[in-house]
């Protein structure tokens, strides 16, 4: 694909999504919750697609294609048991997250457990958890456009130029009018990813296999046989399981819609764009894996694949890979900026005007921005380990999580204690390489993480307020939900 | 938790289980699309299709929309 064409492409795209921002800044009111939740008013579809685009990264075309071609159906096992959970998981959080964010006027995930658990500490413990974790999967983003840019222009775009081409449009995107400008934005970028999936679909179905997909397949029946073991599937499955309540970005989003019909909606939204966007990336591996078998690199697959089709098609192709990465990274560094301004700074500075700490969080986009850029730009064997590990370390708010909705008796000591034990005990076994019984960390991470949380809370004092914050929620639920 | 929800937890568990278990031991080995990509596909489905219907509950009081 000529550079050229490329560069066209992304410009194309990056106009559309100017324009968009610039029509979501034109209605940008003040304060945190405007900015942050553009006022906890948006609709049902844009709030399902900004659900789906912030879920569904680069990942899907790039990773899940080049597992399913190196591993076979497992990764259906595996993306579909992620898709179901998170559907489970909505159904029953997201009317208490909504409600709760109304009740307490509420802008971040970490601020819910600071009003639950009546200390700030618990909060701040959970933002940076998820700072730690989250920059390394946003630096993944940049870099898997930065890889995709160099390998379709053919070396003539650089690592380093493609990442900044990422790094200025998700700046963009996010800074000018916040929520409001992401959401629109994510709304095109989701479009574009389903859409250019199905043209890719249609164009191996008839094209590539005209005798016929499934009959193809029938040369190469080891891919459909479960090959992957037990332990590997529970741990890679575990955290994805639980990423719908403790991965900040799609948790910020459950404050968003505008009625209890628009968050309905969404889920459905949700379930019918993550549906059809499993079930084709995966038939794209399996068709990478009958059409053009032993690459060295199973990653490679999706673009060995794109260099058969015709070049408008790759086009559309690529750049609904850039738009998946670049909606799940503006949408992170945005709630990563809130938090950093609500959950941290607010810690420590409890007395700063709602002004002044919307400012710092602004301020802070083009900051987390730029480090996500430079720690991409090193290219360490770190980013790796550390972005495996995102999704593992983020599981070990699960239990803080669920204690904060279900069980009375929990405390801010045994919240804290146990994000910490169980962040350090992850970290750790990442970090050694270890696999203890043949068990994945995440695994071992959430026994410890779960264990320390029940034994210090039963040694400790619950907050006083609990039955209060329990009470506001459930008849704010029952009132809005009818259930 | 309101009943409904209780269902739904139950529901879950044995989503959870089923998904695992059949993949993992019945359909193992089948070496067709009529094995465990057939069943991860209609499961998923299922939940899905659960999950709008237990949200159809959900009354509305409103609100207004800014972004559409």
């Amino acid at each position: 694909m000529s550079p050229s064409m490329i560069i066209a492409g992304i410009a194309a795209w990056f106009t559309v999504g100017s324009l968009l921002s610039w029509h979501a800044r034109k209605n940008l009111g003040e304060g945190m919750i405007e900015y942050f939740l553009a006022d906890r008013k948006v609709g049902g579809f844009i709030s399902a697609m900004t659900y789906s685009a912030t879920t569904y990264s680069a990942f899907m075309m790039v990773g899940l294609v080049g597992l399913t071609y190196s591993s076979g159906i497992g990764s259906l096992g595996f993306e579909m048991t992620y898709l179901a959970a998170t559907v489970i998981l909505m159904v029953i959080f997201a009317p208490r997250y909504w409600a709760a964010g109304r009740i307490f006027r509420l802008v971040t995930p970490s601020e819910l457990l600071t009003r639950r658990y009546g200390s700030p500490m618990t909060g701040a413990v959970s933002a940076i958890l998820c700072l730690v974790m989250l920059v390394p999967y946003a630096s993944v983003q940049l870099m898997g456009i930065g890889y995709l840019l160099e390998v379709l222009s053919g070396g003539a775009i650089p690592f380093a130029v493609g990442m900044l081409i990422a790094a200025g449009v998700s700046f963009v995107f996010s800074w000018w009018a916040g929520l409001r400008s992401v959401a629109l934005t994510d709304a095109l970028q989701a479009v574009v990813m389903i859409v250019a999936s199905l043209f890719l679909m249609g164009f191996i179905a008839l094209a590539l296999f005209p005798e016929g997909l499934p009959e193809a397949l029938g040369s190469r029946q080891d891919l459909l046989k479960v090959s992957w073991s037990f332990p590997m599937f529970l741990g890679l499955t575990l955290p994805w399981a639980f990423f719908a309540v403790t991965n900040p970005q799609v948790v910020q989003r459950l404050y968003i819609p505008a009625s209890v019909r628009n968050l309905r909606r969404m889920i459905l939204g949700f379930s019918a764009f993550g549906f059809v966007y499993t079930v084709l990336c995966v038939v794209f591996g399996l068709a990478a894996a009958v059409k053009m078998p032993g690459l060295e690199k199973a990653d490679n697959a999706m673009a060995m694949l794109l260099s058969s089709v015709p070049s408008p098609l790759a086009l559309v192709v690529s750049l609904s890979i850039m738009a998946a990465a670049v909606s799940t990274m503006n949408s992170v560094i945005l709630t990563l900026s809130s938090m950093f301004g609500r959950d941290v700074v607010r810690t420590f500075l409890p007395h700063i005007s709602e002004k002044t700490e919307l400012g710092i969080c602004r301020l802070l986009i083009p900051v987390i921005t730029v480090v996500c850029f430079f720690f991409a730009r090193m290219q360490l064997g770190l980013i790796a380990v550390l972005s495996s590990m995102a999704s593992g370390g983020l599981l070990m708010q699960l239990p803080t999580i669920l204690g904060a909705f279900f069980w009375k008796r929990a405390t801010a000591a045994g919240a804290v204690s146990s994000m910490i034990a169980g962040g350090l005990a992850v970290g750790f076994m990442y970090v050694q390489g270890l696999k203890p019984l043949g068990h994945w960390p995440p695994v071992w991470g959430i026994l410890v993480s779960g264990a320390v949380f029940i034994a210090v809370s039963l040694a400790t004092r619950p907050p006083i307020d609990t039955e209060d914050f329990f009470s506001s929620v459930e008849s704010y639920i029952r009132d809005s939900f009818g259930s | 938790m309101t009943q409904r929800e209780k269902t739904w937890v139950l529901f879950s568990i044995l989503y959870g289980a089923f998904n695992v278990i059949v993949p993992f031991t019945v359909l193992r080995d089948v070496g067709t699309l009529a094995g465990a990509f057939l069943f991860w596909n209609l499961i998923t489905a299922a939940v899905l299709l659960a999950g709008a219907w237990i949200t159809s509950g959900w009354k509305d009081r409103g609100g207004k929309e800014i972004l559409r």
